[in-house]
């Protein structure tokens, strides 16, 4: 283990969370250029406050914990710069080309379904683990995670009705 | 290809910049630079505080030599927190020393502070702020609380939570968990101390803020009576241990519009603003399934918090029906 604010340090905690961090933020921001921002900032709290890491699961549900904080307070922060009088408006996402399908229908959730499925399906964390990270009950994550699957399950069936080729999204 | 593996491959495809390692290198080591070049100032901030503490230790000596518990800060201290313990050398923090018997316990409720965590992004840092709230268990007997135990569970099978409440809102609506709390326990000489994070409870200071520490988990509609002047006592059924401290918020900092937002993110509030109503029909089910892989499949509302419900995440139940009856309703 690299000391704490050293050059090793910082490469290595870089280069091994980046990937995650940048993908987690990304879920919530929809733009690259944006999670990018989250993402550098959640390694400045990292460096300002120091915290103490049992072990390298802590650490990394830590960043991911800070990095989607960051994001939701940025994506809240365009939301009110987009239509002054409404919030509801939803974070412009950067063009379909650059996103899968399935991937654009995730986005295109609630956030707090997104971010749930992301860590369950792109993470692998469980149910618990995610409780863990955005600090809600396991019920609270089971039930959003089950809700989130339902809305994309008749997304998706919505979309094959629509498909004049009839051709599945699996 | 499973959908995790077409999500997983979409996600994956999603390109970053080529140097963003680079300039978050940067910016880490510029920020680790700006750290060693600030002590100056927060030693003349330190400095200062430790005067007024000197001060105040003198003005408080007896009541310090009574009690051998530590202070909220302490508490931060012992825990790491820097920027807890920032917090409560803060000039919001305010020392409570309350205390309470419940059950085999006397409970002091040492402190509460809050707290603004750091943002660069935006000026907005209001859904920042966070509470913290501190306090210590101790057995009347003066047995020494084992490091495995405490509140949560001891060895005579109580299981006690700790949850604030907010006058005028049900407590199962709003609650530690829709309140985001973190918890963390330390034991020091045989007594237990407790650190709470909650979301902004400051935003509910124009209300009394209670924190109910009680017997089980949800603060069901079988522990709690929110009156119909808003005040919450505990039911007329209820016949465990607890009790409800009053936490003082500053009414200055009150903010029921952000209190409203906060309760409208978190679900508890639908479209309409009023609370969602998560009762179920009577006579229906709830069942709750948990696959090979974790899934969750949830027939019914299921978005009740309640003891069965919690069981089954908690003890990996495969399946459990929940009747109506056994369910917490408005």
């Amino acid at each position: 283990m690299y000391s704490f604010g050293t050059d090793e340090y910082i490469e290595r905690t870089v280069r091994t969370h980046s990937d995650s961090m940048l993908r987690a933020a990304y879920s919530v921001l929809h733009t690259t250029a944006d999670a990018e921002d989250a993402v550098q900032e959640a390694f400045v709290r990292l460096m300002t406050r120091a915290p103490d890491f049992r072990d390298a699961g802590h650490e990394k549900a830590w960043l991911l914990r800070v990095t989607i904080n960051i994001a939701r307070n940025i994506r809240k922060s365009k939301a009110r710069e987009a239509l002054p009088l409404d919030d509801s408006m939803p974070v412009a996402a950067e063009s379909s080309e650059q996103q899968g399908e399935l991937l654009q229908l995730v986005l295109g959730l609630p956030e707090k379904y997104s971010t749930i499925i992301h860590l369950y399906y792109y993470e692998g964390y469980s149910i618990k683990e995610i409780a863990d990270i955005l600090r809600l009950p396991s019920a609270t994550v089971g039930t959003r995670l089950a809700r989130g699957r339902a809305a994309l399950r008749a997304e998706i069936g919505a979309q094959t009705d629509l498909s004049s080729e009839g051709e599945k999204i699996s | 290809m499973t959908d995790r593996e077409q999500y997983r491959a979409q996600m994956n495809a999603v390109s970053f910049g080529e140097d963003f390692r680079q300039r978050a290198a940067g910016r880490m080591r510029q920020a680790a630079t700006k750290k060693e070049t600030a002590p100056m100032k927060n030693n003349k901030t330190i400095k200062a505080i430790i005067a007024a503490a000197a001060a105040f230790v003198l003005m408080t000596t007896s009541a310090f030599a009574i009690s051998a518990l530590l202070s909220a800060k302490d508490v931060a201290q012992q825990m790491g927190d820097g920027e807890i313990v920032s917090a409560f050398e803060g000039e919001d923090a305010v020392s409570i020393n309350q205390t309470a018997v419940v059950g085999d316990y006397e409970l002091t409720l040492l402190g509460i502070a809050s707290g603004e965590q750091l943002d660069f992004i935006n000026d907005q840092s209001i859904e920042n702020r966070h509470s913290y709230v501190v306090l210590a268990a101790k057995r009347t007997d003066g047995t020494p609380i084992a490091p495995e135990d405490g509140l949560e569970y001891d060895d005579t099978g109580r299981e006690y939570a700790i949850s604030p409440l907010v006058e005028g809102w049900a407590p199962h609506h709003v609650n530690a968990w829709s309140l985001n709390c973190a918890g963390h326990g330390i034991t020091v000489d045989g007594v237990r101390y407790y650190l709470f994070d909650y979301t902004n409870l400051e935003l509910f200071a124009d209300r009394t803020v209670y924190l109910a520490v009680y017997e089980g988990l949800a603060p069901s509609v079988e522990r709690f009576t929110l009156c119909e002047d808003g005040t919450i006592t505990f039911a007329e059924g209820y016949t465990g241990e607890g009790t409800m401290f009053t936490l003082p918020v500053d009414p200055s900092r009150a903010d029921p519009e952000a209190a409203m937002q906060l309760l409208e993110d978190c679900g508890i509030l639908g479209e309409t603003g009023l609370p969602v109503d998560d009762s179920p029909v009577e006579g229906e089910t709830v069942t709750v399934e948990i696959g090979e892989d974790g899934s969750v499949t949830i027939d019914g509302n299921a978005d009740i918090i309640t003891d069965e419900f919690a069981a089954v995440v908690k003890d990996e139940v495969e399946s459990v029906t929940v009747p109506t009856t056994a369910v917490a309703g408005n």
